[in-house]
Formats: structure tokens, C-alpha cells, sequence
């Protein structure tokens, strides 16, 4: 245990005593007095905040400890997974996770789709990819497939190839070739980067003197809304769907009679 | 001395229409309506009160919230950024 020396003021005797002794009596003149020597502050390990995400199933805004790798939503109970992938040689898993998926260089994914909190890609993918928040696109990325997010990135030094990009705000900063982009509310093209689309769709754009940009480009309107995500095929969804056609079925019978 | 130099850019203002093909100098801020080619040694912004139905060729671009485009973009065709292309990346092979 750390000690200091205190002088009795009564006595001027000194004596050892507990860094963290607020006060005592004196040995020498059995006299209390309070200790006044300055003490350090003890070093507190602050708690760290808690993370909060939305369940993707109900939308409820959830929280957990930051080191928590799994937890149920507290609305409606489903799994969620917190952790954290790196994906390096060749794998095929179906990955959803709160966390974040890195792609590595030296990684080759092939899979349906995968979902994150947060996607960085330098590997090649084969692969929808969705994500919460951004996805990132880094050197030697490649993604054969469709990927939406609020913000996409491209860095700078990349060479990026992908398939159809869906964000709110794409940013460029090195070189990305697709087929579609569309940019819900902005697309921005930095110095140095380069754009070459075959169809771009967006709501904003700024090409900064220094960049480069090729494509057919429409614009949206600022509150048009993002494509619906593929639902999966259920009975449902098969009964709705013959429900709406005979509705546009039964519409054009009743325009085709009313013309004639 | 000193030269004076017209260095601003032109401007479109709303409800001029123009249809053509249309060169500038020092780029133009479109807030009318355009329908025809437009190229430029500067900046294309189109404001939020402008519309513009054709290519564009400038060195830099801007098109606002609100403003209306439909065409084929090249911005930059002079900083060698573009990669060189082999028939393109996602169109189909002609079969021979």
C-alpha cells in the first residue's frame, strides 16, 4: 500500500501513514487532526457507454454492453448477433450480424446476401451486400452484386468494381465502376476520383474539378423512395400477388368495355 | 497593370428556354430550361429551377436538389483518370 509522510500540527512529530487516510491521531501526542497533504486522484475507469442499434425485425432501438457478442431484442425477443467478422480465405456462410463484416484482399465470399452494421470490402464478393449503416469499398474490391446502405464509399487508392449501388449518399474518392448507382440523396465525386456507370440515378450531384465521370444520369426527386427490398417468397406474398393481378386484370377489362 | 477578366460564369436564369447545342466559357449556372448538348471548359450547375435534357461535357459539375437532368455525362476527359476500356465491363460479348 502506498504511504506518505504527515506532519502532526499540534506536535510537529511526522509518522507514516495510508495514501488514502483522510485523517488520524498522532503517535507522538495522541492528538486527531486531519490530514492535508495533497493526494492524488485515483485513476476511475469510467464506464463505457452502452451500444444502441435498432432490431431489424421490429425496429425497436435496443441496447447492449459494448462487449456483449449476442443478445435478444428486448421487444420481440429474436436473436441478434453483435459480433464482428473478418473474412479471409474462401467461405460461403450466410452472415447477419450487428457488428461489422470485414472482406479481406486475400478473401473470396460467395453467398446470397450478407447484413451488417458496417461492411468493408477488399476482397472479392460475390454477394448482396446490406448494411446499417456504411459500406465501405477498399483497394482491390470487388462485389458482383447488389449492396444498399445509407452511405457507400469509395476510398481513395481503390479500384472498385461492383454490380448496383443503392445508397442515401455515395461518396467517391478512387475508382469505382458499376453498372447502376443510385443515390437517394447525394452523390459526391471528390478530386482524383472516378465514376464509370452505365445508369446513374440521383437526387444530388457534385463532381469536383479533378474528377472524372461517365454515364447516363437521371435525376430523382428529393423524397423518392428507396427500391423495396426483395420479400421472400412466402404464401402470402403468392396470394397478394394473384390478388393484385386480377385487381389490374379486372381494371383493364372495365377500361377496355368502357372505350368500346 | 493589370487585366480585368470576365472570370464569372454564365447564367440560364428561370423561365429561358434554349434548345441546341451550347458552348461556354468559364462554365454556366442553368436555371431555366435546356434541351441540346452543352459542353464546357468550367463548372455545370444546374439549380433547382433548372432543366436540362442532353449531354454534358465540362470539367466539373454540380446538379442541385430539385433540378431536373436527363443525359450523358463526361466530366474530366482530360485528366486521364478514365480506365481503358475493353469493350466494357458489363456489356455482353458479340458473338462472333
Amino acid at each position: 500500500m502506498k504511504k506518505h509522510t504527515c506532519t502532526c500540527p499540534h506536535c510537529l512529530s511526522t509518522q507514516q501513514e495510508s495514501a488514502s487516510a483522510i485523517s488520524t491521531y498522532c503517535r507522538n501526542c495522541n492528538q486527531y487532526y486531519k490530514i492535508e497533504a495533497p493526494r492524488k486522484r485515483r485513476l476511475v475507469r469510467l464506464p463505457r457507454e452502452n451500444r444502441v442499434f435498432t432490431c431489424q425485425t421490429c425496429q425497436w432501438s435496443c441496447r447492449a454492453v459494448p462487449s456483449a457478442i449476442s443478445t435478444q431484442c428486448e421487444n420481440c425477443g429474436i436473436y441478434l448477433d453483435l459480433r464482428s467478422y473478418r473474412i479471409v480465405g474462401t467461405n460461403g456462410d450466410p452472415l447477419f450480424t450487428y457488428g461489422s463484416i470485414e472482406f479481406a484482399s486475400t478473401c473470396a465470399y460467395r453467398a446470397m446476401e450478407a447484413v451488417a452494421d458496417q461492411i468493408f470490402v477488399a476482397g472479392r464478393v460475390h454477394a448482396g451486400l446490406r448494411a446499417f449503416t456504411s459500406i465501405e469499398l477498399q483497394e482491390k474490391g470487388s462485389v458482383r452484386g447488389w449492396q444498399r446502405a445509407p452511405l457507400i464509399r469509395v476510398v481513395e487508392g481503390a479500384s472498385v468494381v461492383a454490380l448496383h449501388l443503392e445508397a442515401d449518399v455515395v461518396e467517391v474518392f478512387g475508382m469505382l465502376q458499376a453498372d447502376t448507382v443510385r443515390a437517394r440523396h447525394k452523390l459526391k465525386i471528390h478530386a482524383g476520383g472516378v465514376l464509370v456507370a452505365r445508369e446513374i440515378s440521383c437526387a444530388g450531384l457534385e463532381v469536383a474539378r479533378g474528377a472524372a465521370l461517365k454515364g447516363q444520369i437521371y435525376t430523382l426527386q428529393p423524397d423518392a423512395e428507396m427500391v423495396p427490398e426483395p420479400q421472400p417468397v412466402t404464401a402470402e406474398n403468392i396470394v397478394l400477388k394473384r390478388e393484385t393481378n386480377e385487381s389490374v386484370s379486372r381494371a383493364a377489362f372495365f377500361f377496355l368495355s368502357e372505350s368500346r | 497593370m493589370f487585366r480585368i477578366q470576365h472570370i464569372a460564369p454564365s447564367q440560364i436564369g428561370p423561365g429561358l428556354r434554349l434548345r441546341g447545342d451550347l458552348s461556354f466559357q468559364r462554365g454556366v449556372v442553368i436555371g431555366g430550361a435546356i434541351q441540346g448538348t452543352i459542353s464546357t471548359d468550367g463548372c455545370v450547375q444546374v439549380t433547382p429551377t433548372g432543366t436540362v435534357y442532353g449531354a454534358v461535357k465540362s470539367d466539373a459539375m454540380v446538379i442541385e436538389k430539385g433540378a431536373q437532368f436527363e443525359g450523358y455525362v463526361t466530366i474530366g476527359s482530360g485528366t486521364g483518370l478514365f480506365p481503358k476500356e475493353k469493350g466494357g465491363l458489363f456489356r455482353r460479348r458479340h458473338q462472333a
